[in-house]
């Protein structure tokens, strides 16, 4: 693996000063709002994470179909990837939201339709990784994952949608909340400057992330190369 | 005289400081886990580029 190029640096920089910028927003910039208090301030980040989850795994899903069609490892690399990513975040979103409901829902956890959907796409995507590391031959994992992460992209429209097709105490951001909808809120123009702002950090820092783990997995890609060399050698 | 007819915001500070502590330790620990398994890699991948020139 050769140093670290230029355009890396830049992006590691860029997101490290925006997630502080986002932070700082979030706790100094943001209205409280008025009935929940603070712990609203959870919405900013949690819904970030959900959305860098859930467009991981729209990339992985991507990479699927470009490897199935063109056949190189650097799409496999790209995929698997981009789902560990989305479970990494996938899981924050599912933990905070587990917070912020404590105190609006007087629950950490129900098993609403959301909440319900997105456990079972975490769940597809963790026997992802789980089954990929139980294939030997590079070919036939690569093979296996990308259709995988096609199949299992079906669990990402279906959580999306979830709270907007069937009746939900989730509230949503983007569409008409279900009547028993609870802890929604209308966003002021502040909070929505916030809210649009650490989304458009969060997309950054999952490029950034993105490209450090698609470099590990070129790294790993030769590590395994030379074992396996050195094991045909020794035979 | 509305406003001191108004509710305060329920105290909820203490879930935010516990989410936010859940955001930002998971983060810090996948980027942890990165630097460690690359820093393996990296270790690996000298060794065997050794043991391959060795033989050579």
């Amino acid at each position: 693996m050769g140093p670290k190029p230029i355009g890396l640096k830049i992006l590691d920089i860029l997101s490290i000063v925006l997630l502080l910028i986002a932070t700082w927003m979030v706790f100094f910039y943001a209205p409280t709002e008025a009935v929940m208090g603070n712990v609203q301030r959870v919405f900013y980040f949690h819904v970030s994470t959900a959305w860098i989850g859930m467009l991981s795994f729209l990339v992985a899903a991507v990479a699927g179909i470009a490897y199935l069609v063109s056949k190189k490892t650097s799409w496999d690399i790209v995929e698997v990837s981009a789902v560990e990513i989305g479970i990494v975040f996938s899981l924050i979103a599912v933990a905070s939201g587990s917070i912020w409901a404590r105190p609006i829902w007087n629950t950490w956890w129900t098993w609403d339709p959301r909440l319900t959907t997105v456990t079972i796409m975490i769940l597809i995507y963790a026997a992802y990784l789980l089954l990929r590391a139980g294939i030997d031959d590079p070919g036939r994992r690569a093979r296996f994952g990308a259709v995988y992460a096609i199949l299992g992209f079906l669990s990402v429209p279906l959580t999306f949608f979830s709270a907007r097709l069937y009746r939900t105490i989730h509230p949503v951001v983007i569409g008409t909340n279900q009547p028993g909808a609870t802890g929604a809120f209308d966003m002021t123009s502040d909070m929505r400057m916030v809210f649009f702002f650490s989304l458009f950090v969060f997309t950054l820092f999952f490029a950034d992330l993105l490209w450090h783990r698609i470099r590990m997995g070129r790294l790993q890609e030769r590590v395994e190369e030379l074992k396996l060399q050195a094991s045909e050698g020794t035979d | 005289m509305f406003f001191l007819l108004q509710e305060a915001p329920a105290n909820t500070t203490n879930y935010m400081i516990a989410g936010y502590t859940v955001i930002f330790g998971v983060i810090l620990l996948y980027l942890l886990s990165l630097y460690i398994r690359q820093r393996n890699l990296k270790q690996d991948l000298e060794i065997l580029e050794e043991d391959k020139q060795d033989l050579q």
